[in-house]
């Protein structure tokens, strides 16, 4: 079987008013998902393929724009020392290597599966969102073998209420490990930033607190989709017609959601996104029995 | 000297600004795709040159751990990378 698609002369060449929608759309997905401190990558993939491109092309595209969001997005978390950069590359060795192997499978895998799987994730997207994410029980143990204390990945951060930093341990870093593995997968599969898979790695296995774990895990997804991304490239998987415009988009949306965040109330922006992120997981699951409801 | 975070913020920052300029430009100027090509192929070596820093950094730190680390994480991404060009070139 052949590991990689080929782009229809349809995709290849597009009028720049197509190319303006294309940016249009990214900018608003962007900018809703930096509005919940998501990546937009989960809306990306879904809009584009309703729009009439393929999901392998939707795919490649997303990911380009997931690299984009993460980098560009990364400098304020930094500078205000949220991000542990020591733990985000440890864990990069797992995202990376499941982002490898997702590349690998992405040939192999029949569209409609990727539907399928797509549908899923956005299901637990909004499950995740519907659920509101509390400050996990911090660390307490730190056994002196851990992998926390042998990297030295125990850190602090500063806390709004005092002026001091607060210590935080790093530990489970195994467990931890094994999930973004799957993370790296999924991303590389779907074109899509798995913060709905990271999540719970860095809630349930790292304890971290939450600021960190937001910024960290921010911070690792440039390199995963990078690992992945790259791959694409030397493919010939990606088409610049179209990743052109949607990265462009998703860089000034997500500049820009992160500044309405601050202006508008979030509780009904939440509502509105799980009921936006069920209505696409029915067209993702329609596309995979093969009907397919376009908007463009 | 600025401290690791800070010179990670500061190139992320810039690079990031600089591939999408040449995406735009790519896709105003008729020369096109190429050029939006290069502004992609910037982005995707933007992580990469981050992970190089912090390989760069914990390598004067005597940090071998990390530095380690950094270098497999290098080598996994460019495993994937070689591994794609060459089912690429042989087309299966």
């Amino acid at each position: 079987m052949r590991s990689r698609h080929r782009v229809s002369g349809a995709e290849a060449k597009l009028s720049p008013a197509f190319g303006a929608y294309l940016f249009a759309a990214s900018l608003g997905a962007s900018a809703i998902g930096g509005m919940l401190g998501m990546a937009g990558g989960i809306l990306v993939v879904p809009i584009l393929t309703a729009s009439g491109i393929g999901i392998r092309t939707a795919i490649t595209s997303s990911i380009v724009s997931v690299i984009a969001c993460s980098c560009g997005s990364a400098a304020p978390f930094l500078r205000r020392g949220l991000t542990n950069i020591r733990l985000a590359v440890v864990l990069e060795l797992a995202t990376t290597l499941g982002a490898v192997t997702g590349v690998s499978l992405a040939g192999l895998v029949p569209t409609s599966i990727l539907f399928f799987l797509f549908a899923a994730i956005l299901l637990l997207s909004a499950k995740q969102m519907l659920t509101r994410r509390g400050e996990p029980a911090p660390a307490e143990a730190v056994s002196p073998t851990g992998w926390g204390t042998a990297l030295r990945l125990h850190s602090s951060y500063p806390d709004d209420a005092g002026g001091t930093d607060k210590p935080y341990v790093v530990e489970r870093v195994g467990p931890a490990m094994m999930l973004m593995y799957g993370a790296g997968l999924i991303s590389a599969l779907l074109g899509i930033g798995s913060g709905v898979l990271k999540i719970p790695a860095m809630d349930s296995a790292l304890r971290l607190p939450l600021k960190v774990s937001s910024a960290t895990s921010n911070f690792m997804i440039g390199v995963t989709a990078a690992a992945s991304a790259g791959a694409y490239l030397v493919r010939g998987d990606i088409v610049p017609t179209i990743a052109g415009p949607v990265a462009l988009g998703s860089v000034v949306g997500a500049v820009l959601g992160a500044r309405i965040l601050m202006a508008v109330s979030s509780e009904r922006i939440r509502l509105l996104f799980v009921g936006v992120l069920g209505l696409l997981a029915i067209q993702m699951l329609l596309a995979a029995f093969g009907v397919h409801v376009g908007v463009a | 000297m600025r401290t690791l975070d800070g010179r990670v913020a500061l190139v992320l920052n810039v690079g990031t600004w600089l591939a999408s300029a040449v995406i735009a430009l790519g896709l105003a100027l008729p020369v096109g795709p190429p050029l939006v090509m290069t502004g992609i192929a910037l982005l995707v070596a933007l992580p990469i040159l981050r992970v190089t820093l912090v390989l760069i950094d914990s390598l004067r730190a005597k940090d071998r751990r990390i530095a380690a680390i950094c270098a497999a994480v290098l080598l996994i991404i460019a495993f994937g990378i070689v591994l794609s060009a060459r089912t690429h070139a042989t087309g299966g």
